[in-house]
């Protein structure tokens, strides 16, 4: 499988080293995408029907069945035994059934059945479809991206980013303090659920401007505001499955930092614990090397502080060949 | 923002070859990490977490503990558990209906007139449409956030003080 190849100089120094990995099947990540999408769209389409039939027959709301409530009515809920207003039985099991998602499966919630974060992500399949049929747009959209991973775009959004806790810490103080839901005043999925029943507020402007951004920017309430987004963030934390990436069979070839929504710079990785991660496999499926990328389930290690990934047979037949060839 | 490119391995090898080659230069060292790791199929990763959530809410709904609409969690279990708090008792069997308030603080829009005057003897549902200055013949189903919306300045904190001080008398 691995097996060193001379330079061009015909000597084998260590700079000079070239390495054969196995390369992962072409339609592969796109299967992986597509059942993502399949997902998506079937948690869309229970949540819309329970939003159409709120407001055509009055039938429960979807607001029932948002998690983020919880975790606003956790104080109240503490020192009273009661929820705030809005909050019902099922969005406190929700907020338990998130909280153990992310404990186990880090980001997996977001990436893959958040309806928030699948609306945003059609918008901006949407704005691309555009963007790719008007050459100036286009042009415009590639010089955007050429500058967003670099310099000052960086640094706004590394800024910006601190937005999730700080809206967090409003949820769940404001919640505490005045026993209402604080921040459904400024939540843009309440807007879009009760969005027949129109009405001008906080939470349809941040709807707009998230659409709006989210033409040209991959899931941007995710990145910068999401609330929820943070709580799995912090409890992520203890998750032990993470993309794990092995640098012997890294092409540097930047495919996955240019796959991932939330712009992780996978490759400068070797396991992605980043709180911004949604576990969307999208950096996985990206990877042309079969070994690059995979998901990886951590476990104790009492033998050694510091050892060598250990997956398959061949991966460790990997190391040994490499061991040899330096 | 991402690259157009991301659907194609943008490298020199052919697509039909299954080995890619790292480039002259990069250097190839097995990654260091203090976690014994295991490969985890992804088919398995998204099969075992779709699967998680679906069980832990199944448990909970066969715990009685699940309501799209409803009231304060004590009064939920209550109900649920039969032994109830005062007047607890769901006006859904499913568990997925509104649950009967235990306090006036528990008092929701979305529950109806009858359900609060059922909750609150002596009160009548003649009073409590007083209190919005709704017509005598509205219907009992009416829920209270409706009747929010049809009145002028009355609320449902409002109500619940105003429960609360028709109630003191008694206790």
């Amino acid at each position: 499988m691995t097996a060193p190849e001379e330079g061009t100089g015909g000597s084998l120094s260590a700079a000079d080293v070239r390495v054969r990995v196995p390369r992962r099947p072409a339609s592969w990540g796109s299967k992986v995408r597509w059942t993502r999408h399949a997902i998506q769209g079937a948690v869309v389409a229970v949540v819309g029907w329970q939003a159409v039939g709120h407001v055509t027959s009055g039938g429960e709301s979807a607001e029932a069945w948002c998690p983020l409530g919880g975790f606003e009515s956790l104080w109240t809920l503490i020192t009273t035994g009661r929820t705030v207003p809005h909050v019902h039985t099922s969005s406190l099991v929700l907020s338990v059934t998130v909280l153990v998602l992310a404990l186990v499966g880090r980001g997996f919630f977001c990436g893959w059945l958040c309806p928030m974060g699948t609306v945003q992500e059609m918008v901006h399949a949407a704005g691309r479809a555009v963007t790719d049929r008007v050459p100036p747009l286009r042009r415009l959209r590639r010089r955007l991206e050429r500058r967003a991973g670099t310099g000052r775009w960086a640094r706004i959004d590394q800024s910006l980013r601190w937005g999730r806790w700080v809206v967090l810490a409003w949820a769940i103080i404001g919640g505490a303090v005045t026993g209402t839901m604080v921040f459904r005043e400024a939540d843009p999925w309440i807007a879009l659920l009760l969005v027949a029943e129109f009405e001008f507020s906080l939470a349809f402007v941040v709807l707009i401007a998230t659409l709006v951004l989210a033409l040209v920017i991959e899931r941007p309430f995710c990145r910068y505001a999401c609330p929820l987004g943070a709580v799995q963030a912090l409890a992520g934390k203890l998750s032990p499955i993470a993309v794990q990436r092995d640098a012997s069979a890294c092409l540097d070839c930047d495919l996955c930092n240019q796959a991932c929504p939330m712009a992780i710079p996978v490759n400068t990785r070797t396991r992605v614990t980043d709180t911004s991660c949604t576990g969307c496999l999208e950096c996985v499926g990206a990877c042309p090397s079969k070994n690059g990328l995979a998901v990886t389930l951590a476990m104790p290690n009492f033998r050694s502080r510091v050892a060598t990934t250990t997956g398959t047979e061949s991966d460790r037949q990997t190391e040994s060949e490499l061991e040899i060839a330096r | 923002m991402r690259s157009p490119s991301r659907d194609s391995h943008g490298d020199a090898t052919p697509a039909s070859a299954r080995e890619l080659i790292i480039p002259a230069g990069r250097h190839p060292v097995p990654t260091q990490t203090r976690l014994r790791t295991r490969r985890v199929p992804v088919a398995m990763y998204v099969a075992a977490l779709l699967v998680l959530p679906a069980l832990i809410v199944a448990g909970f709904m066969s715990a009685g503990l699940w309501a799209t609409k409803g009231t304060s969690i004590t009064a939920q279990a209550g109900s649920g558990t039969g032994s109830g708090t005062g007047s607890g008792e769901s006006s859904a069997e499913d568990g997925t209906g509104d649950v009967a308030p235990a306090a006036p603080a528990d008092v929701r829009g979305s529950m109806t007139v009858k359900e609060v005057a059922d909750a609150f003897p002596p009160l009548t549902a003649a009073q409590i449409l007083t209190q919005f200055k709704a017509p005598p013949n509205t219907p009992g189903t009416t829920q209270l956030k409706d009747l929010v919306e049809a009145s002028d300045g009355m609320d449902i904190p409002a109500l619940r003080i105003w429960i609360q001080t028709q109630l003191k008398p008694q206790t």
